[in-house]
């Protein structure tokens, strides 16, 4: 019976067909630039480009930065997560517009909104220093603003998780004598783990990808799009494609990794 | 005091009214609640379960008031739709998981041993809930629930995803299994043949109200109202005006009940004013045949001839669909089919017991 070919469609189906033909049109859309930009690139020249120090000290810190939001943003959105998707309370609709307001934001307006609060004179930028932490131009700032345009991200993506939990999985556990906080660190962190992680990865790969913000807030040090940006208009598109060819190999690694990670979890549950 | 009693309790949940419910219930006893989907049946159970907390009203359980005792402190099993296993520990972590929550089900009179000896689920221990069939997640969220040893259980629908057949089984093995330690329960369901097996009483709750509770041959025959009438399967109900009444003894009347120019006669505990409109209430197995003889010689009373319009079979019975001066419907086996000679486009001769008509005052 294992050998038994699926059974196949009688009626030949256009809709399908046609669908698909728009699908191709869009994902070439996506994956054409890149390939033309990775095939067009001698070889030699990306791996001059790698043994310069600029270059890879900003590829290095754009992962160190992103891998800090992506933890950050599990940290301080799994909560309030948790609340969009159990809790009913008045204004949640407000709560959640918030929530996806970085999504409509201009990342330079961002960058220049965080600058108020953050910079030397706003509120937490003047405290911080005393402390002698500065967000201007230093990889505090650059996290601050990744962490502002990836929020929605991680905090969507658990939410979904979090939705997708049975209620009467957790409502069963506070009958069998489980506290709120039981409930909530055996069931349904455990079994929304899987959305959390692909949260950090998108609030991960999100991040790696931030410009605008970035380079408001943190000129230098340089992160791997402000210094890609930099020799596009110091060097033209030969010096800066062979970085961004580094770069997109260095992060679609690192995402392919990541959700290799992500479903190695779910193929095991 | 009776062992779980509710009284009065009000609840408002989102834009849904829990309004006035009060019963009672014994040690031991299984109370089915039967009504429609959206009547409410869910939301009394979780108020009873303490999910939510009654307006106004108070519940005892065990001559304790719980009514505002938090979910975990209320010693209350509760069984939810599908069961609602943990689907990411085994079956052995499943029933444990009381003893992790809390370290008070340490010493509660079930032994975990014991307990799965009883429901026979040794060899299912190391799996996980998804590969377990119904029966199995039936008895290993039971088993999960008496490790806590609580005073009673909830039933929320947990079979309702179930094939029929295995619901019956399950129905039986759950039966037992309640009967034996002589637990108390609650089982809501909308569905009346699970209401009518389980429940040694039966409520009918509809809106949010509980229409009817009591024993369920209570409910069975005597219907207070249309809707529970109907609910239970009293499919011949007819709107008739009273006649004649006449005192027979100290409870019992003789009442005369006229409908499209039949008249029935019914011994009713009832006292329905003359003249008033009733609504008559015949079981379809209460409507039984009569051939020639039979009908010349017992000389029966509400003996009606009418034509069968359609005979359907429903597993090992018939349905027989009547029509004349008034529409029945009846149900019999095959031998009285047989006997009868009931065939569809015949007329036939139907008797109706004066004692098996109910009266519901309009």
């Amino acid at each position: 019976m294992k050998n038994m070919l699926n059974s196949k469609r009688i009626h030949f189906n256009w809709l399908f067909l046609s669908f698909w033909l728009f699908a191709m049109i869009i994902l070439g859309f996506i994956l054409l630039p890149l390939l033309e930009m990775l095939f067009e690139q001698p070889i030699g020249l990306i791996l001059k480009v790698a043994q310069m120090p600029d270059v890879t000290n900003s590829i290095l810190l754009s992962l160190e930065a992103s891998f800090i939001t992506a933890i950050i943003a599990a940290i301080f959105g799994t909560p309030l997560s948790y609340i969009l998707a159990r809790g009913q309370f008045p204004y949640k609709s407000l709560v959640e517009a918030i929530v996806n307001l970085p999504l409509a934001v201009p990342h330079t307006v961002a960058g220049i909104a965080l600058l108020f609060v953050f910079g030397r004179t706003g509120p937490i930028g003047r405290i911080t220093q005393n402390f002698g932490i500065s967000f201007w131009g230093t990889i505090f700032g650059i996290i601050v603003g990744m962490l502002f345009v990836s929020l929605p991200y991680m905090v969507n993506s658990a939410r979904l998780g979090f939705e997708s939990v049975d209620i009467r999985i957790e409502k069963a556990a506070r009958t069998l004598g489980a506290s709120n906080s039981q409930v909530f660190f055996h069931i349904s962190l455990p079994l929304a783990f899987r959305s959390i992680l692909s949260g950090i990865v998108l609030t991960y790969a999100r991040s790696i990808a931030e410009f605008g913000a970035v380079i408001i807030l943190a000129y230098h040090p340089e992160t791997a799009p402000v210094k890609i940006y930099e020799l596009f208009l110091t060097g033209g598109l030969k010096q800066s494609s062979a970085a961004a060819v580094l770069l997109l190999i260095v992060t679609i690694s690192t995402f392919i990794l990541f959700r290799y990670l992500t479903n190695f979890n779910k193929s095991r549950s | 005091m009776s062992f779980l009693k509710v009284s009065n309790i009000q609840a408002k949940i989102e834009n849904f009214l829990l309004k006035n419910i009060s019963f009672e219930l014994e040690k031991g006893q299984i109370l089915a609640i039967l009504g429609p989907s959206g009547a409410g049946k869910t939301l009394l159970l979780e108020t009873i379960a303490g999910f939510y907390t009654p307006t106004s009203g108070q519940i005892y359980l065990d001559d304790q008031n719980i009514t505002t005792l938090p979910v975990e402190k209320r010693e209350i099993g509760f069984m939810f739709q599908d069961f609602a296993l943990f689907p990411h520990w085994t079956v052995k972590e499943n029933i444990l998981s009381p003893i992790k929550f809390s370290k008070k089900y340490k010493k509660t009179n079930f032994d975990p041993e014991e307990i799965i000896k009883m429901l026979h689920i040794e060899n299912l221990l190391g799996r996980y809930p998804s590969n377990l069939s119904g029966g199995e997640k039936q008895r290993v969220a039971l088993a999960r629930s008496l490790i806590t040893n609580p005073k009673m259980f909830l039933f929320d629908e947990p079979m309702s995803a179930l094939d029929a057949r295995t619901r019956e089984e399950l129905r039986e093995e759950l039966l037992q299994i309640l009967k034996k330690l002589s637990l108390s329960a609650i089982y809501v369901t909308h569905d009346h043949v699970e209401a009518f097996t389980l429940g040694d009483l039966v409520g009918i709750i509809k809106d949010g109200n509980l229409i009817q509770v009591g024993e369920k041959n209570q409910i069975f025959r005597k219907p207070n109202s249309k809707f529970v009438a109907d609910f239970v399967g009293t499919e011949n109900l007819f709107s008739s005006k009273i006649q004649f009444i006449k005192n027979i003894s100290s409870d019992l009347s003789l009442i005369k009940a006229e409908y499209n120019q039949l008249t029935f006669e019914i011994y009713s505990k009832e006292k329905p004013s003359l003249k008033d409109s009733a609504l008559l209430c015949i079981r379809p197995e209460d409507v039984t045949f009569l051939d020639e003889s039979e009908r010349e010689s017992h000389n029966l009373k509400n003996t009606i001839t009418l034509e069968v319009i359609d005979i359907v079979q429903i597993d090992f019975y018939y349905k027989i669909f009547l029509r004349g001066d008034i529409s029945l419907k009846a149900i019999s086996l095959k031998d009285t089919i047989k006997k009868y000679k009931i065939k569809i486009g015949e007329k036939v001769n139907v008797h109706i017991d004066p004692e098996s008509i109910h009266i519901i005052k309009d």
